[in-house]
């Protein structure tokens, strides 16, 4: 009986694992097609074009922020720097205890000014507004409102206060590229269908140059932990994301850096106010809203690199990020389970919601099971020492298979490092990856899982920023905020009363 | 045992094991031939790379300088000077060396740099034939690259070779052919006006403006009233009336009037907006009289359009909506409209903030604070 079980569970593995890697090989060869195309027709002319046209949209940048008094100066600069004919910033302080508010309200000379706030979706108590006296930051406001515990209650209050059809999400954290918003406009203007979100590809800022908010000089991180984190980060987006933008299947468009239209935005109720995978959850109510209302629709990604983020700089930073995210990936199956195989729901509900339960949900929970069951039947003598080793370097072998495709990409793309040392430095990355950090992080999806399961608080904002002033600077800096001053924290229902109820985050049903 | 003999047994070896390890063995040697290929794609691409960043390192600043020699000092020069000067920084007047040349033009034309000059650079490097051969490649990269380099340098003597793929099959390069023939053709450049398939992007528009725009400059914009009256097109009847704005087209206030009557919401209000840019008052009364049967796209024309007609005559009429409307964006706009309505209708806008109090007067302070630059 034990011995057909074994053979049943090895058969499972090599067919889940030899489907993901016929997966990932189906979307390399999208992500290059649709890469292509993009370099076929889009050109750095358009962005001169769209600057000097009086019919570019405008667009309202939209960033929260909790507790960023490290970074928030030199990011609200990077974001006033944007280079378009037609936009607002607005940052929206989510109740900070830190400094964030005096310091922005001293560097860019803020008052309270009345302000017309109309909550078109709900939110935690907006108290005012602060708009600049000089000249300079007229673009800029800042709402403060009291702490929703969530990003996506941030980001509410900012779509309820914005005045333009288009907005972009990032965070405060975040360095964006000059051309940003030139870029992402482009495939909403372009495109005959009604593209709702627009997404392009982050990377660390860890080792970046950056000169009064602009990125100077871009180079891999140094640190090891940043390193794959931007060695994932481009296989997410370049691969991952660019390959189902071909048959207009993106999962998600992440929270660092997206574009939206925002009446559908608004449409389908904005943000789930308690979610912590607000980005997906968000992408996944649009999708379902257009789908409900039997409209056409598109969601578009480029494959430039438009945002640099602060990569965790240690363990304990990354585990208290992928712990959150995780979490988030499982509200966001609770939440939106009736897409999951659900016919109804076209392409989101037959192919992006399954693959992604399959392969990035349920695949922490089957490598776990796999490493015990390798141990239990290491104990008992059962492992096949011959062709055990073989397997393992299949998965690797493939790892850096899949690591060097995307190097590849991102080169077509944009020759974004200066030297052919650092694209050598990220491609020997790949060899250790598998090895060091993709563990880490079964580890930390699964301590989310828990997390959710047994109803654990998470705080947004539990990132600690190091900053971007030189190093001697930065030897204070790192105690700003570890998660326990998120102040006013949801205290998240267990997944069972979640289940019991249809709450206000369930998305729109089908109509049939 | 020599290599061929260790890899004959090593086969044989593999045939005996079950079928998965035998496919995991051969997926395991692609995966690891594959990692070498691509290793050694990524060092090629890279050498390339590095070999046309010197290259620009080298040249670019030299190219510059020359052109900017030529075309904004009083310095003389003929083509074969040019062609000489140009051989001697690039060393090869190729493919390459022509793309630096062109993008630097762009880069010039793009700054607002003009010069009469610019036609004796593009005629001494060979620039005209070099942007047909771009139209004649395979790529659609580079045909896209022809098509708006021709444009901002302002070259129209491509009817042909856009003519060509005002036709494709592939959508993305038809479009785009169509849309530049209005800048690129010496000949009818309205011609596909009437071709258009489907609703215009609004990228089309972008390009479409930025051509009109050029043909404006050139004086031979036409009305462009004949179109919006035929035209079952409502995408681009919209925006051809957007640009009858923009252009100040007079003698058009008949096909306005009669649009105000069209299906459409949108080209309603469209229209109601143009009849504002072209400050038609005598229509004011008229749109008074839609404004409560109208949906709000429309109404929002309507209330910036009499603000733009500015007559004195409709101020009660903008209290008595900013009074009625529920719309909070409706009521800033109105809320606008009053306070820019001459000076009575400053003095309005004061008693209404006398007389009103909650969420109604911050509206009005809010419309009023020049702080907040985007209402």
């Amino acid at each position: 009986m034990f011995e057909i079980f074994v053979k049943v569970y090895e058969y499972f593995i090599f067919f889940y694992a030899t489907s993901l890697i016929l997966s990932y090989i189906v979307l390399a060869i999208f992500s290059f097609i649709a890469i292509n195309r993009y370099k076929s027709y889009n050109t750095d002319i358009d962005d001169e074009e769209l600057i000097n046209s009086d019919l570019a949209p405008g667009i309202s940048v939209i960033a929260p922020a909790y507790n960023e008094e490290k970074t928030i100066i030199v990011n609200v600069k990077s974001l006033l720097t944007l280079n378009y004919p037609k936009f607002e910033v607005i940052i929206v302080n989510d109740g900070s205890k830190d400094k964030t508010l005096d310091l922005l309200t001293e560097e860019f000379e803020l008052v309270e000014a009345p302000f017309a706030y109309v909550e078109k979706i709900k939110t935690k108590p907006y108290k005012r507004t602060f708009k600049s006296t000089n000249p300079k930051y007229d673009i800029l406001t800042v709402i403060d409102k009291e702490n929703g515990g969530t990003k996506a209650d941030a980001f509410n209050a900012g779509l309820n206060a914005s005045v333009f059809p288009y907005y972009l999400n990032t965070d405060v954290d975040c360095i964006l590229a000059r051309n940003t918003l030139t870029k992402m406009i482009k495939p909403i203007l372009s495109d005959k269908k009604r593209v709702i979100a627009v997404g392009a590809t982050l990377r660390m800022s860890n080792n970046c140059d950056i000169e009064d908010g602009v990125i100077t000089r871009v180079r891999p991180p140094k640190a090891l932990i940043p390193r794959f984190q931007e060695l994932e980060y481009i296989r997410s987006y370049l691969l991952g994301k660019m390959g189902w933008e071909l048959i207009n299947s993106v999962p998600n468009v992440s929270g660092g850096l997206g574009m939206f239209d925002k009446e559908i935005a608004i449409k389908a109720g904005g943000y789930g106010a308690d979610s912590h995978a607000e980005d997906m959850d968000m992408m996944t109510r649009m999708a379902a809203h257009m789908m409900n209302n039997r409209l056409d629709y598109k969601i578009g990604y480029i494959p430039l690199s438009c945002c640099w983020t602060e990569g965790p700089p240690n363990l304990q930073i990354l585990s208290r990020q992928r712990t959150r995210w995780a979490s988030g990936l499982f509200q966001m199956f609770t939440d939106h389970r009736k897409i999951l195989f659900n016919p109804n729901y076209k392409r989101l509900g037959l192919i992006t919601f399954p693959y992604i339960f399959i392969y990035e949900f349920l695949a922490p929970i089957i490598e776990a099971f796999g490493i015990l069951f390798s141990i239990f039947l290491l104990f008992y003598g059962y492992v096949n020492w011959s062709f055990a080793p073989l397997i393992l370097l299949y998965s690797y072998t493939f790892a850096i298979m899949i690591s060097s495709v995307v190097i590849i990409w991102d080169q077509m793309t944009f020759k974004y490092y200066n030297t052919t040392r650092e694209v050598i430095s990220l491609f020997l990355t790949a060899f250790i990856e598998p090895i060091l950090y993709h563990p880490l992080i079964m580890f930390f999806s699964l301590k989310g899982y828990y997390s959710f399961i047994t109803s654990r608080e998470l705080a947004w904002g539990t990132m600690t920023r190091q900053g971007f002033e030189k190093e001697d600077n930065k030897k204070d800096g790192g105690k700003k905020n570890d998660g326990k001053n998120s102040g006013d924290k949801n205290k998240k229902k267990s997944i069972f009363n979640k289940l019991k109820n249809n709450d206000s985050n369930e998305i729109e049903p089908i109509k049939t | 045992m020599s290599f061929i003999e260790w890899f004959l047994s090593f086969i044989y070896k593999i045939k005996t094991f079950p079928l998965i390890i035998q496919i995991t063995i051969v997926l395991t040697l692609v995966f690891i031939i594959s990692s070498l290929a691509l290793m050694i794609t990524i060092w090629t691409i890279r050498r390339r790379y590095n070999r046309i960043q010197k290259k620009l390192e080298e040249t670019l600043p030299e190219i510059k300088k020359l052109f900017e020699d030529i075309l904004f000092t009083n310095k003389i020069y003929t083509e074969s000077e040019i062609y000489k000067n140009f051989e001697d920084i690039v060393e090869d007047v190729n493919k390459e060396s022509l793309d630096i040349a062109v993008n630097v033009l762009v880069d010039f034309k793009n700054d607002d740099r003009e010069s009469e000059n610019y036609e004796l650079i593009i005629s001494a490097l060979g620039i005209i034939e070099h942007l047909e051969r771009k139209f004649d490649s395979r790529l659609n990269s580079e045909k896209m690259d022809a098509f708006q380099e021709a444009f901002v340098l302002n070259l129209n003597k491509f009817d042909a070779k856009v003519l060509r793929y005002a036709y494709s099959k592939n959508r993305r390069i038809r479009s785009e052919a169509r849309n530049s023939y209005l800048a690129l053709s010496s000949n009818d450049p309205y011609r596909f006006f009437d071709e258009f398939e489907g609703d215009i992007t609004k990228w089309d528009e972008i390009e479409l403006m930025q051509y009109l725009k050029l043909q404006n400059e050139r004086g031979n914009l036409e009305g462009l009233g004949k179109w919006i009256n035929y035209s079952k097109n409502d995408s681009l009847v919209i925006f051809l009336i957007k640009m009858v704005g923009h252009f100040q087209q007079k003698g058009i206030e008949e096909i306005l009037i009669e649009k105000l009557e069209d299906d459409n919401a949108k080209v309603r209000a469209e229209a109601i907006t143009t009849l504002g840019e072209l400050n038609i008052r005598e229509t004011e009364q008229t749109l008074i009289d839609r404004y409560y049967t109208e949906p709000e796209i429309c109404q929002v024309a309507i209330v910036k359009t009499i603000q733009r007609f500015n007559s004195g005559k409709s101020l009660r009429f903008l209290q008595e909506i900013f009074t009625e409307s529920n719309n909070t964006d409706t009521k800033k706009i109105i809320a606008e409209s009053i306070l820019n309505y001459s000076y009575e209708g400053r003095i309005a806008f004061q008693n209404l903030k006398n007389s009103l109090k909650g969420f109604d007067l911050t509206i009005l302070k809010h419309v009023e604070t020049p702080l907040i630059k985007y209402k």
